[in-house]
């Protein structure tokens, strides 16, 4: 397994010369030796041409990557080592699972003991060493995806696996089975693994550290938490979280004592709640719906929404109040944005990456 | 099941490009007159104007015209309702007489008739479904006298003689006058009855370049080589020689490389019709007897009475006799070592006008009807005066030949109608088909078209004008040796079945497949075969076929006549006359 | 109540069987009595039991056309199918170069069988065709119309410059459903080009190329309009395949009874041979379904 790294990598795709597109732009990222990363990010954004920079399928227009300090550009995804699993499992349907697992083995020339050895030894880890006679038009695409994966273990030079929505045509039922999988493999054989996906919680749940993508830019590499808790960038606090964060303009709100230059106040549904008690700062609201989660104390606990000026705001709280009522909204402590990215204390917070 | 739909149409739609004889723009009119009637073509024109513009000249006076046409009128006028619709292959002949004889004729009579020009191949597919279903399709058909062995037999065609006498007297002209046609012989029966009424006629004979064959120095050198003069060939072993000659010896001529013999060897249906036409004949495969051999003729198939008993030698025929194996041979040999190699590829229609390119020397059969090919101003076979280089003359015969016997092969278009015809409309178009052999407008028809059918005609001044610039035509059809040339005679039981049979087996020959003897031996069971199942189904009520048992072939090749066993010299010495002696021959009255 | 829906449903199924009939049925059923009578008009017709199918299968002609058939099928196949795939593989993918390509390979396709026939008859003649004349000046004795291999050689390359392009297009079509995600785990994997051919591409083409094979084969077995024009079946018997032999007696002859017998065994050996070949390659194909 190996360190990965990306320096300054922009790609743009020129399909007819004359109009091109920039996809990525500046790309930074530092991934160590056997750490679990998820590239987060609505489609579109350049998750998946990122992956295939790495995975040598692209080479980027500009920039480095880098693997255990080599830069690696223009190596063929051969030379590189870097193994990838896709959104549809990817098989070779005529041959079976064993000549599957095989397939990039027999490619490298790997002596034939061994083979055989090192595709046992995935099987069972897999747990599909049971299906290795059989052919893969048969399986479950969740067994189709374990295939896929394992033809990516089965290589012991991999300096990394590559996700690429791994989950997305799997059973839902099977989801977090194969997740779980995905996860045990990676800390049991401490593998470096990239983790492509749309879904928070998938990429919370994987990884170590998440990068958050948007129109071709990492607006934030952190672990799950520090994102919920410092969201750099008001996507990432929007992108991130169920509901993601509420936002309001400053100049409504100077009650909050914004500092100067910010132009929004952020806060997470349970950074705030609505009570009929008008107190310190506090702003009126108009409730407009309320979506109940659990009781709790015999009181109803969940999802509160409710109206300021023209602004939706949502806040995680009991459930005591009449739809249709007048409130007073209370923000605990708000994280407050400048163009975007987020303000700490009164200093302007420069882009940049955990 | 694609080919039965598909590749049948296509068949239909290809075999366009094969006609046995070249279509219209091929043969344009010769006389450049004829056209100009197209411009009086307003309706409506009066029996008169027609005689005056159009029918002339003719061996009629003004006079007996009138009174010719104003039988017609009258004939017609019972039947002026009726509009009937004829068929025939196309032929400048033939579309003379759909754009403009019809035309005359309605305006005459008030008879509507629709006359369709299709290829030789489709008329005769069209008269055999309405033959087999008895649907009327067509109310006449033009179609060779090929088939009057067919015809006689099988019951489906209304006897002339018997409809002149009895339903057809009152639309029958006065003035046909049937002695004056030259074919009537070919549309004869078996019985004696006339089955068909001929509207066209050609022949084919030899063709060669008169000028090279005139040059000092190539019948010089000629006369060194082989002993005796260049001149036309009497036997096969002088056109052999001349062939080698112009092929190996002289090789080129003023700088263009020539070739001493012409033919054509694709397979194709085309293949078989030079042998059924009159190949195996000339060789003498026959038996004496004009128009064709009796009791065996030139398709090797033995009649006795008028029942056909066999065409292999054990049977008594000459299908597979020494003669005609010898002829097959023939047509191979000179074919592979004489002609053009592109020659093996072609069809009788594509090969027809090779000679007028200037490359041949000569050519042992071929058809009058490509005349009109060969005279055209500015052919390397033309001279500057637009007067032919080359001539025809008598075909050469093979050692198997003797005096008395069929020459070659000549046949008549004719009026065919059949008994599946409504008769009102078999009537008028009896009407039609003696109007355009009227002695009336023959004459102008046959200076158009090229294929005479009266000897009025050809004696006709006319046609002594005319004579030099097409080639020794005129002077063929005058001389008594014209009724040497014959088409297929009536011992042919079913002339569309087994003409099929040749053309396969003669390709089979032709590319060493099967030899010469073997190909023949295939052939000659084979038709014996269809002749079986012919008289097995009885269908044949009147000298339909009666196979004989086989015997020996040594016993049918020890009796006198064909089958005649093979000579021990097949090619004996060389024989050729003048060609101006043999002209002056014809012109006097004599065969040669 | 649902036993009266089925019984409606079916009658819907009336017009197609009316259609089957008339259009398949019936006709074979006449084509079957006429293969055992010996017919020359309407009224006259002699039964004559299984003669002319005795006669058919004792042909040597018709054994040697059959082989012939064959040999000549297999060497159209042999060529036209890889050369088609390798056509396809090397042609982009997309753009405006591909539109083009594809265009242009279809135009063959266009032609009407007997011209391609005529057009092959001229461009090989020996004196002024330009294929002909080419062979000819290499020194090479070549006459298609003389020299049964020449003509044999001429009429596998017209039908493979007749034919190729069906199999160009339907392997184009196939490869460009293929997702990119295949030829990119291949990749990864480190496979090379041919295993990318042998492993991602050619078991997806399974199924056109499946297609395209049992139509030329199919088109090849009942292969008349072309040979016809060019070589009519010569020289001798070396280019007459069934179908020449059967429109030979069919309506040359109008030899009704013989043609019909021929016709049925010709259409038997026909889906023999295309239902051999059609087991031979569906087993695997059913396997893909489930």
């Amino acid at each position: 397994m190996a360190h990965v790294s990306l320096n300054n990598i922009s790609h743009a795709y020129n399909a007819n010369t004359d109009s091109e597109t920039q996809v990525l732009t500046d790309i930074s990222l530092d991934i160590p030796h056997g750490s679990a990363h998820a590239l987060l990010g609505a489609s579109g954004t350049g998750k998946t041409t990122l992956l295939k920079i790495i995975s040598g399928l692209l080479i980027p227009t500009e920039g480095d990557l880098l693997v255990d300090g080599r830069r690696v550009n223009t190596d063929s995804p051969r030379e590189r080592n870097i193994a990838q699993v896709f959104q549809f499992p990817v098989l070779y349907e005529h041959i079976s699972v064993f000549e599957n697992l095989a397939f990039p083995l027999r490619n490298r020339k790997v002596p034939l003991t061994e083979i055989h050895t090192r595709v046992k030894q995935t099987a069972e880890l897999l747990e599909i060493d049971n299906l290795l006679s059989g052919k893969t038009t048969g399986l479950s695409i969740f067994d189709k995806q374990k295939v896929s994966l394992g033809r990516a273990l089965v290589r012991n030079d991999v300096s990394a696996i590559l996700l690429d929505e791994p989950l997305t045509a799997v059973e839902p039922s099977a989801k977090w089975r194969l997740r779980q999988k995905l996860k045990e493999l990676q800390q049991e054989l401490s593998l470096t693994m990239i983790y492509v996906t749309h879904d928070q919680l998938e990429a919370m749940t994987f990884a170590e550290q998440i990068s958050v993508m948007h129109e071709g830019r990492i607006i934030q590499t952190a672990s799950p938490r520090e994102l919920v808790e410092k969201p750099q960038h008001e996507h990432v606090g929007f992108f991130i979280g169920m509901p993601g964060m509420n936002f309001l303009p400053t100049d409504s709100t100077a009650c909050l004592s914004p500092p100067k230059g910010a132009t929004k106040a952020g806060f997470r549904p349970d950074q705030a709640f609505v009570s009929t008690k008008q107190g310190h700062n506090s702003l009126q609201v108009a409730v407009i719906d309320q979506q109940a989660l659990s009781t709790h104390l015999g009181e109803s606990w969940g999802l509160l929404t409710c109206k300021y000026q023209d602004i939706e705001i949502r806040t995680r709280q009991h459930l005591n109040l009449n739809v249709g009522s007048t409130a007073w909204l209370h923000i605990d402590n708000p994280h407050f944005f400048r163009n975007g990215w987020r303000m700490t204390g009164q200093a302007e917070v420069t882009q940049g990456n955990a | 099941m694609r080919p039965f739909v598909l590749n049948t149409l296509l068949l239909l739609l290809v075999s366009a490009c094969d006609s046995k004889t070249p279509d219209n723009n091929q043969a344009p009119p010769l006389e450049q007159q004829a056209d100009s009637s197209d411009q009086h073509q307003q309706a409506g024109k009066s029996l008169e104007d027609w005689i005056d513009t159009e029918f002339q000249p003719s061996t009629l006076g003004r006079d007996a015209q009138i009174a010719e046409m104003n039988w017609f009128k009258e004939a017609a006028r019972d039947l002026q309702d009726i509009q009937i619709s004829v068929v025939s292959e196309t032929l400048t002949t033939h579309e003379y007489e759909s754009r403009i004889l019809s035309k005359a004729f309605f305006d005459i009579t008030g008879i509507q008739v629709k006359h369709d020009l299709i290829q030789e191949g489709d008329v005769i597919e069209k008269l055999q479904t309405q033959m087999l279903s008895g649907r009327n399709i067509y109310d006449a058909y033009v179609n060779d006298s090929d088939l009057i062995g067919t015809h006689a037999r099988y019951g489906y065609v209304v006897p002339l003689d018997e409809f002149m006498q009895g339903e057809g007297k009152d639309v029958t002209s006065p003035t046909l006058d049937l002695d004056d046609f030259i074919g009537l012989s070919f549309t004869t029966g078996p019985d004696g009855t006339l089955y068909q009424l001929p509207d066209q006629q050609f022949a084919n004979l030899y063709w060669f370049r008169y000028d090279w064959f005139q040059r000092p120095e190539l019948k010089d050198r000629f006369q060194k080589l082989y002993g005796y003069a260049l001149g036309v060939p009497v036997n096969w072993s002088a056109y052999e020689d001349i062939a080698e000659f112009f092929s190996k010896h002289v090789g080129e001529i003023d700088g263009e490389k020539v070739y001493g013999h012409m033919d054509y060897g694709k397979k194709d249906p085309s293949l078989g019709w030079r042998f059924t036409d009159a190949w195996l004949s000339m060789a003498g495969a026959g038996d004496k007897g004009i128009p064709n051999g009796i009791p065996v003729d030139e398709w090797g198939i033995r009649v006795e009475g008028c029942n056909p008993v066999g065409s292999s030698v054990s049977r008594g025929g000459a299908a597979n006799s020494p003669a005609a194996v010898y002829a097959l041979g023939k047509y191979i040999d000179w074919l592979k070592a004489y002609a053009p190699p592109e020659a093996s590829g072609m069809t009788f229609s594509e090969s027809g006008p090779i000679p007028a390119n200037g490359q041949i020397a000569q050519q042992i059969f071929w058809y009058t009807t490509f005349t009109a090919d060969m005279i055209k101003p500015g052919l390397a076979v033309v001279d500057a005066n637009g007067n032919p280089k080359w001539r025809m003359a008598p075909s050469p015969h093979g050692p198997y030949w003797e005096e008395g016997m069929k020459l070659g092969y000549q046949d008549t278009g004719a009026w065919t109608l059949l008994k599946s015809t409504p008769v009102e409309h078999r009537k008028a178009a009896w009407l039609y088909a003696q109007f355009v052999t009227a002695k009336t407008l023959s004459l102008k028809k046959t200076l158009v078209g090229l294929t005479p059918i009266r000897n009025s005609d050809l004696q006709h001044q006319a046609m002594t004008d005319a004579a030099p610039r097409l080639g020794g035509l005129v002077e063929f059809y005058r001389s008594p040796a014209r009724i040497a040339w014959t088409p297929t005679g009536t011992n042919v039981p079913d002339y569309p079945k087994l003409a099929q049979l040749w053309w396969s087996n003669v390709a089979s020959a032709v590319s060493g497949d099967l030899s010469p003897q073997l190909a023949m031996d295939t052939l000659a069971e084979q038709q014996d075969k269809v002749m079986a199942r012919i008289e097995r189904a009885g269908i044949q009520q009147q000298c339909g076929p009666k196979l004989n048992d086989e015997k020996d072939p040594e016993y049918w090749l020890a009796q006198p006549g064909s089958p005649k066993a093979k000579l021990d010299n097949e090619k004996p010495m060389g024989q050729t006359v003048p060609y101006d002696s043999l002209i002056t021959a014809w012109r006097e009255g004599r065969v040669r | 109540m649902r036993k009266r829906i089925n019984n409606r449903a079916w009658l819907m199924v009336l017009p197609v069987l009316f259609l089957v009939a008339m259009s398949a049925v019936i006709p074979l059923m006449t084509v079957v009595n006429y293969s055992v009578q010996d017919i020359f008009d309407d009224n006259n017709r002699v039964y004559v039991g299984l003669e002319w199918f005795i006669q058919i299968i004792r042909d040597p002609e018709l054994h040697a056309a059959l082989w012939r058939q064959i040999l000549f099928s297999a060497n159209v196949l042999a060529i036209e199918i890889p050369l088609g795939i390798l056509i396809a593989k090397a042609m982009p993918r997309r753009g405006s170069v591909a539109t083009g390509l594809l265009i242009f390979f279809a135009i063959p396709l266009l032609i009407p069988w007997n011209v391609v026939g005529t057009i092959w008859q001229i461009f090989a003649r020996p004196d002024i065709g330009m294929a002909g004349m080419s062979l000819t000046s290499l020194g090479l004795d070549y006459n298609y119309t003389a020299n049964p291999v020449d003509a044999w050689f001429t009429l596998v390359a017209m039908d493979v410059w007749h034919w190729t392009s069906l199999v160009v297009l339907l392997v184009f079509s196939g490869l460009r459903a293929i997702p990119e995600a295949y030829y990119e785990a291949a990749q990864i994997d480190g496979a090379n080009r041919w295993q990318m051919f042998r492993h991602i591409e050619l078991p997806r083409l399974k199924t056109v190329l499946g297609i395209a094979v049992l139509l030329r084969l199919m088109d090849s077995l009942m292969i008349y309009t072309e040979p016809f024009v060019l070589t009519g079946g010569g020289p001798g018997n070396s280019t007459t395949f069934l179908s020449q032999y059967l429109t030979r007696m069919a309506v040359g002859q109008f030899d009704l009874g013989p043609a019909a017998a021929f016709s049925l065994v010709y259409f038997i050996m026909i889906l023999t041979l295309c239902w051999l070949f059609y087991s031979l390659i569906s087993p695997a194909e059913e396997q893909t379904e489930r």
